[in-house]
């Protein structure tokens, strides 16, 4: 199983390579715009332009950069910002843990809801509870998150006055119950329609009819034979589907003012600070990418089909 | 009771496409539905008022009718999903044809760019391409239109390579036109169903993106009026106008709701084995 | 409910008058259509007929394994050890079910749960039914691997499913079956998914455990040379109804319902090609089952059989019992 893991981690590599390739081109294939536009600084001179180019290295043709920007990767140097000439790395790990936080807690109530009301569903299929699961979890799917986050914010923020309306609050918990029952519904709908189909497909396998016909009682059928099995099948969209978790942060973020890599990446874009743009969806896709690795590598450790490959 | 599933299912295509079909009429006659002007009929006079009877939704902070901007907004989104899902399609078909049927390096080269492609969330990628490009309605089809074309070219090499094996005689002979054309007769009808559901699923997806862009005001700028863009207007006056927020969100909602119903309607018609056992 | 006294002492089981159908927007399918026969204790009885003819819904209906909805056991006693099985709650049909009477399945390939070792699966059994510990459990799985004669049963028992033959597989099917020592094992085409050399083995090994416990075996195939190897009585099943009862010498050498006579007519004879001067058909029975949502009036094998007449059609044909103890359900006995 070990060579399982290494071979799996291996691929990883090429993976994150292409990836930070690709985005390193995108938002440096037009080098002129970013040293004009950094910070809204248009009032300066020609020659203060390029001293920044030299100083930000900008006037090396752009493989160099590239270079240069990978061997930084590996020092965790992210580059400078272009607006307030600090280190990207400083200033993306300022932002890191409310991010952070906000996905913890948004995961425990994706999961921990979405997977048994999955389960729950599957198990009293045909009932109004099932239909009625069921057309929630397509409407889940289908809310705007962010439409959501504004309707929960005005019915329990302004009329209720549960809770802040937006910010950090310093980490109090009032702050963060909103955005995380916001960024963690649409995962768990997702992971609940994906737990029901599993469920029920597993019900119509032969070794379920084989269990019943041994006598085993339905909560050892549902609990031993039906989790683990189902558990497979949830994992390998699992990874994927969180990505559009990690999309959502984003915007979530930007709507409860939540002081997190998500609203930095988006005021980047703004301020057409390229290097935390680029740091910011750099690190994005490797947390994703590192979830899949992970979602990879628990699949292996339940399904010993896997280890003999 | 098995009869449940079959006739939810039946029921998510008949539902999902009548509300399609709803939605796509409100945004072609649009001028002839919307009383206002979404633009121009700005009337500071009566901003934020509370949906009444000239003003169906209400109107927002600049005293627009919100039921016109609205209407007009459909035609946004829209055209935004239908765009962009043609030219993922095509990306997606042209990409998947030249890696099936050239095979070797190109072939390793278009599946490397999938793989990575799938390792970035679609939003994500579309914010990279706005940072590259600066915000705007044109910059949003352009970002729009490169995000979801994995899929469908994986199944489109899969479609061709299959079909190139069975055409192996062939093979070794240069590529002919006519050969070119049975490429496509016999690949691209196999693969329609499939590419279907994917599109589909497709432009709710685009028209979520979009409408998220526009909020974060990457998107639609004021004051053309875009679902997204309204809503991010209705946080500024959640306070003072609520129910700007209703109805915008309202239509994403049901539109969103309508393509991802009709979808999975498609796809339980084209595999109906994934619930019929024994 | 009162419990039903049996006809006679020796039958373990007796099913009278099992109805079951399975409901769908295209109507009623009478899958057992008023199927009776009884067990004694230790027989062989083979249960034959083509797909669909009706055998292993019955089986299903014995254990209350059917699923409900679509299906439903409409009617009928099922009466194992002097109670009505399906007047039983659910919890006491479980501790039947294993314990008493056990089934295997047809397909060994995927009747064992992937994820969980072979001797995890056994002991389930014992842990149970016999209330062992996990301990005891595993060594009397080992024993039972030894008993169906897996060699190097204490590595075997930690491996999966995956890693075994077909063959295998269904020897572990057979030992989970008979871990608790039941008095009726119910074996659904136990070897049509397995090779010829296979299943021979399979059977024998039936056989073997079969005079060691004393189990009544309830053998339900398609395969009338399993049925010669290995039945004592056989029932010949079609379109949900039992057509003929016999012990097995008497179905072959005197064959009394037409379908039954068809069907051994209809195994080709090796060699048979040369004998003649051209080639021999293989002998087909002609047409189709009926549906089993409109079946016929009269007798359900009336428009394929080739002693048909006209009044076979006009209603029902009881199932009658012949002057040497045989049943069989058509109008040429009456």
């Amino acid at each position: 199983m070990l060579a399982y893991f290494i071979r799996r981690t291996l691929q990883f590599i090429p993976t994150i390579i292409g990836v930070t390739l690709i985005i390193f081109l995108l938002l440096n294939v037009l080098p002129g715009n970013a040293a004009l536009m950094a910070g809204g600084r248009k009032e300066l001179t020609a020659q203060a332009i390029e001293e920044l180019k030299e100083k930000w290295g900008l006037h090396h043709p752009i493989h160099v950069r590239y270079a240069k920007y990978m061997i930084g990767l590996t020092k965790g140097d992210m580059g400078v910002s272009y607006l307030r000439d600090e280190p990207v790395s400083d200033v993306i790990g300022a932002r890191i843990w409310p991010t952070l936080r906000l996905s913890m807690y948004a995961m425990i109530i994706a999961v921990g809801i979405g997977i048994p009301l999955g389960f729950y569903s599957a198990v009293k299929q045909g009932t109004w509870l099932d239909s009625l699961s069921m057309v929630g979890a397509v409407s889940g799917v289908s809310f705007p998150q962010f439409w959501l986050g504004l309707l929960l914010m005005y019915f329990l923020c302004v009329k209720a006055q549960l809770f802040p309306v937006t910010g950090y609050g310093e980490g109090a918990f009032s702050n963060i119950v909103l955005p995380a029952i916001t960024l963690g519904l649409g995962y768990m709908a997702l992971l609940a329609r994906t737990t029901r189909a599993a469920v029920l497909e597993i019900l119509t396998e032969d070794y379920i009819r084989t269990a019943r016909s041994k006598g085993i009682s339905e909560f050892l059928i549902y609990n031993k034979h039906v989790l683990r099995n189902a558990m497979i099948l949830i994992l390998t969209t699992a990874g994927l589907q969180f990505g559009s978790m990690i999309g959502q942060t984003v915007v979530i973020e930007k709507l409860f003012s939540w002081p997190g890599i998500g609203s930095l990446v988006v005021d980047s874009i703004f301020q057409r600070d390229t290097p935390i743009t680029q740091g910011c969806i750099i690190i994005i896709i490797f947390v994703f990418l590192v979830v899949n690795l992970l979602v990879d590598l628990t699949y292996s450790v339940i399904d010993p089909r896997i280890k003999y490959q | 009771m098995k009869n449940l599933e079959q006739f939810t299912r039946r029921k998510n295509l008949v539902i999902g496409a009548i509300v399609t079909v709803v939605m796509v009429i409100i945004a072609i006659f649009a001028p002839l539905i919307a009383p206002y002007d979404p633009i121009y009929d700005a009337d500071l006079m009566v901003a934020e008022e509370p949906p009444s009877l000239s003003y169906i939704f209400g109107t927002d902070d600049q005293g627009r009718d919100i039921f016109s901007r609205v209407v007009y907004g459909a035609r946004i989104s829209l055209s935004v999903g239908l765009i962009s899902q043609l030219m993922n399609s095509i990306i997606g078909i042209t990409l998947g044809l030249l890696a099936g049927y050239f095979g070797k390096w190109v072939d390793d080269l278009i599946m490397g760019l999938t793989n990575i492609m799938l390792s970035i969330p679609s939003i994500i990628f579309a914010l990279a391409i706005m940072a590259l490009l600066g915000p705007g309605l044109i910059n949003v089809f352009i970002a729009l239109g490169f995000t979801n074309w994995s899929y469908t070219c994986r199944i489109t090499r899969s479609q061709a390579l299959y079909t190139k094996n069975l055409n192996y005689v062939n093979a070794s002979r240069a590529l002919s036109y006519s050969e070119v054309n049975i490429m496509f007769t016999q690949i691209l009808p196999n693969i329609v169903g499939p590419i279907l559901v994917i599109a589909t699923l497709g432009i709710s997806g685009a028209i979520l993106i979009e409408a998220s862009l526009s909020f974060l005001g990457l998107g639609t700028q004021p004051p053309t009026p875009s679902w997204g863009g309204m809503l991010a207007t209705a946080r500024e006056q959640l306070f003072t106008a609520p129910w700007i927020s209703i109805f915008p969100g309202m239509f994403i909602f049901l539109t969103v709701l309508g393509l991802n119903l009709l979808g999975d309607g498609l796809r339980d018609l084209l595999d109906p084995h994934t619930s019929q056992r024994k | 409910m009162e419990k039903a006294t049996p006809e006679n002492d020796s039958h373990i089981l007796e099913v009278k008058g099992l109805s079951t159908y399975f409901y769908s927007i295209h109507g009623i399918a009478k899958a057992v259509n008023n199927v009776s026969f009884s067990l004694k204790k230790g027989e062989i009885l083979g249960i034959v007929g083509e797909s669909g003819c009706g055998k292993s819904v019955t089986s299903l209906s014995i254990v209350r394994l059917i699923e409900s909805p679509p299906g439903r056991i409409a009617e009928g006693e099922i009466v194992f050890d002097g109670t009505d099985l399906l007047t039983l709650s659910e919890q006491k049909m479980r501790d039947i079910r294993g314990d008493k009477i056990s089934m295997i399945f047809q397909e060994p390939m995927t009747s064992l749960n992937p994820l969980y070792t072979i001797g995890n699966q056994i002991s389930e059994m014992f842990i149970r039914h016999n209330g062992y510990d996990r301990k005891k459990a595993l060594e009397a799985s080992i024993e039972m691997l030894k008993k169906v004669q897996i060699p190097h049963p204490e590595a075997r028992v930690k491996e999966y499913p995956h890693q075994m033959s077909g063959g295998m597989r269904q020897r572990v099917m057979i030992a989970m079956a008979l871990a608790c020592n039941p008095e009726i094992l119910i074996a659904d085409e136990p070897s049509t998914a397995l090779d010829v050399t296979i299943q021979a083995q399979v059977l024998d090994l039936m056989l073997q455990l079969k005079k060691t416990y004393d189990t009544a075996i309830i053998l339900i195939t398609h395969d009338l040379g399993v049925i010669a190897e290995v039945a004592e009585k056989v029932a010949v099943m079609y379109a949900g109804q039992i057509v003929e009862e016999a012990e097995v010498e008497d179905i072959f050498d005197d064959p009394l319902h037409p379908y039954t006579r068809s069907l051994l007519k209809s195994i080709p004879i090796l060699g048979q090609r040369f004998e003649s001067e051209g080639r021999v058909e293989l002998n087909e029975i002609k047409g189709i089952v009926p549906s089993l949502y409109e079946l016929p009036r009269g007798c359900n094998f009336y428009p394929r059989c080739p002693e048909a007449q006209p009044k076979c059609n006009e209603a029902g044909i009881p199932l009658i019992t012949t002057k040497d103890n045989r049943k069989v359900r058509c109008i040429l006995y009456t």
